[in-house]
């Protein structure tokens, strides 16, 4: 069953999505056939037009066929594959966690046919409805333009989106145009890592649109199946990612040029790829079984690949990294009709990494070096004989130097993140004991800060306690910095869901909802936080995310006038809460009663 | 007494200076080097010593090499490895050169240099809290 990251409630006015009557000539052009070039000119897009079928045949004095006519002269399952691909190129090229395309259709169904990867097959059925030209949808048809939004929900066309459909912030849709009209659309939904899409990500979905108007466009006429087999195997030879299609029995029905190019494999009598003979390792180096091959995965299981790392072997037997995608084709009616698999060589970019991960490194190597010959003298300096003038102005270096060295190691973490490097030692530890710990050692705030915590039970969790300390510290000091003076910030451990769950609040200006969904990015600064002249790099959060993610837990934020902010972070438990024999032999920050009652009521502890 | 003897090795002058000056206010007797070489040398021709503090990263052979040459040898000495490099792989390099053997990362402040020489040299004859 066909379903969209789109509002499908309230009707509304209708996009023109048929395009019969359209004399227009073709706004993009083929794209891939006809190499088109696309150059990014201060966020408008140019393209290279080269001569098409539907200009041929107007200048044959024949009416261009419509996109249902040219649809209904190709094989359904053709035109799916070459969207289902499309879709997969851009969530993986784009980092989305969902992407569809879809073409065709009238007014009141405006995608005869719709793929679409991301949401799981079961969610899929839940949803049960196929969308429907309202709401942003109908924008786009309407105005024939791209939509690029940070927060969906906050845009004037936005409507609810069905129940079970996956919750969409950030979103992107572009249309596919065919004949200067609409036929249909390529949406993402959620940019990967909570992050907005930007005008880089727009200029590649538009890409891709124009790559579905390129096989639109080049479309054969009356040619039967045979002559839409040979229409994808042409879409598809000049895609620049290797692109391996099978059918519902594994078979390969087509693959292209640029796979077979980066990748070593045999050839059947027929001259198609033999997938048994592709020899893909994890990057561990473990060899994958041919039935584990990511296109074999979203047959079998329906199991969906995004952008995960793999090695092939190359044609001249040197390893080839590749980031690898597999999605299943479905039908309308929700069958599996084959997979599709798209492979992108990531040699160069793989390199580039490895350059920027050792200048990182050699950098903060450098750095911390003049950093601790100052951080030493500093303190030296402090334990002799010093007027009050010079106390302060070594006390202001010591100062400054720590900040300092806090950037540089952000920065580090940051690097490590990004390049997933960054790892933890994990052992069993009292979340409790830490937390005290933590709140003892803020400086100059432990005494504005009131910490609830079970008083009959631990909670142990495994973790690394200086990453986990990390985290705290950094949650308790943005707390205190923007809590105002007279206020306290309150620090609650529990147990919710069976995990625990650690809340820090305070009553400070809060977070203003449009930017909340971004404060956990990477050098993400609140307008306020700019404003006030509070000084940082902005990683702080992005960071505590990282580790909090690399613990198998979960962080995020509310924020609102009446309850002020509360940051919320969840980890596994390691066992059940291990009761205490009073007297309880824990150091505790004057919790003014204890626990408070609103916790209790709330089935905290 | 006789103040616990420690051997400081790192490449970089400035730093050299810096850890050996901190030593020295700690109550230490502070011996300098400048390479893994110089350390196996001072070691051989001026030890016994009561600790050893090396930068991991110098030319020739790095720190890490020479400890274990050291360790090989049958010498003991605690030992603080310092080092401002984040290879994943440096806490159990250094955990493989023996219990007596402690990580302490760069930037470090005098507290922190002070807290782990302590815990170092508390067997120590001669440890620098028995000089004040």
């Amino acid at each position: 069953m066909a379903v969209l990251p789109f509002p499908v409630s309230a009707p509304s006015v209708a996009a023109p999505w048929r395009l019969g009557s359209a004399a227009q000539v073709l706004t993009t052009a083929l794209i891939l056939a006809a190499g088109v070039v696309v150059r990014s000119m201060g966020g408008s897009i140019e393209r290279r037009r080269g001569p098409t079928a539907g200009r041929r045949q107007r200048d044959r004095g024949e009416r261009p066929p419509t996109i249902t006519e040219v649809l209904s002269q190709t094989s359904a399952g053709c035109a799916r594959v070459v969207l289902q691909t499309i879709a997969l190129q851009a969530q993986s090229l784009i980092g989305s966690e969902l992407a569809a395309a879809g073409i065709d259709g009238d007014a009141t169904h405006p995608f005869s046919i719709w793929a679409h990867v991301g949401i799981p097959p079961g969610q899929v059925e839940q949803i049960g409805r196929a969308p429907r030209a309202v709401g942003l949808l109908a924008l786009i048809g309407r105005e024939n333009r791209t939509v690029r939004v940070r927060d969906v929900r906050q845009h004037a066309d936005y409507r609810a989106l069905p129940p079970h459909h996956p919750p969409i912030t950030s979103f992107l849709a572009v249309p596919i145009r065919f004949r200067g009209g609409v036929a249909g659309c390529l949406c993402l939904g959620n940019k990967q890592a909570g992050g907005e899409f930007t005008v880089e990500d727009q200029q590649m979905a538009e890409m891709l649109a124009a790559r579905a108007t390129g096989a639109l466009d080049s479309a054969p006429a009356n040619e039967g199946k045979a002559g839409a087999r040979q229409w994808l195997r042409a879409v598809l030879g000049q895609m620049p990612e290797g692109v391996l299609v099978v059918d519902r029995h594994g078979e390969v029905v087509t693959d292209n040029d640029a796979l077979r190019s980066f990748m070593r494999a045999k050839t059947s009598g027929n001259g198609r790829l033999d997938p048994r003979t592709i020899e893909m390792s994890r990057p561990s180096g473990e060899r994958l079984p041919p039935d584990e091959l990511p296109v074999m995965r979203a047959l079998k299981d329906r199991e969906l690949t995004v952008a995960r790392e793999f090695v092939v072997c190359g044609p001249d037997n040197r390893p080839v990294p590749l980031l690898v995608s597999a999605a299943p084709i479905l039908t309308n009616a929700g069958l599996c009709d084959g997979a599709v698999m798209i492979c992108q060589d990531v040699s160069t970019v793989r390199s580039l990494q490895r350059v920027r991960e050792e200048w990182t490194s050699i950098v903060a190597h450098e750095l911390r070096q003049p950093i601790s010959v100052v951080t030493l003298r500093s303190s030296l300096l402090l334990r002799s004989q010093l007027s009050s003038e010079q106390r302060d102005s070594v006390e202001q270096i010591a100062r400054s130097i720590r900040s300092l060295g806090r950037m540089v190691a952000d920065l580090m973490d940051a690097s490590l993140l990004e390049s997933d490097r960054l790892r933890v030692t994990l052992a069993r530890l009292d979340l409790g004991q830490l937390l005290t710990d933590v709140v003892q050692r803020t400086p100059l705030a432990s005494s504005r800060i009131r910490m609830h915590a079970p008083e009959d039970a631990c909670l142990f969790v495994r973790g690394d306690a200086q990453r986990l300390e990390q985290v705290i510290a950094n949650l308790l000091s943005n707390a205190v910095k923007y809590a105002p003076p007279d206020t306290d910030v309150v620090v609650d451990l529990g147990v919710a869901a069976g995990q625990a769950h650690i809340r820090i609040t305070n009553v400070g200006e809060p977070i203003p909802q449009d930017e909340l969904p971004f404060i956990f990015n990477r050098f993400a600064r609140t307008r306020a936080a700019g404003a006030s002249g509070v000084t940082g790099l902005g990683l702080g959060l992005y960071i505590a995310r990282g580790l909090v993610s690399a613990h198998h837990g979960r962080i995020w934020a509310e924020s609102g006038a009446t309850d002020g902010t509360t940051f919320h972070v969840t980890f596994p438990l390691d066992g059940p809460p291990v009761p205490i024999e009073p007297p309880v032999d824990r150091m505790r920050l004057p919790t003014q009663g204890g626990r408070d009652d609103a916790s209790a009521a709330a089935g905290w502890s | 007494m006789v103040p616990a003897r420690v051997l400081v090795a790192d490449d970089d002058a400035d730093m050299l200076a810096a850890v050996g000056d901190a030593l020295a206010s700690l109550g230490f007797d502070v011996r300098s080097v400048d390479s893994g070489a110089g350390l196996i040398d001072c070691l051989a021709t001026d030890g016994p010593f009561d600790l050893l503090v090396t930068d991991i990263s110098m030319p020739w052979m790095d720190s890490l090499k020479t400890l274990r040459s050291i360790r090989t040898a049958g010498v003991t000495t605690p030992v603080i490895v310092i080092t401002a490099l984040t290879d994943a792989q440096i806490p159990n390099r250094v955990q493989a050169l023996g219990a007596n053997t402690i990580l302490l990362r760069k930037p470090f402040d005098l507290d922190e240099l002070a807290a782990a020489a302590q815990r170092m040299t508390a067997g120590s004859p001669a440890g620098p809290e028995q000089q004040r």
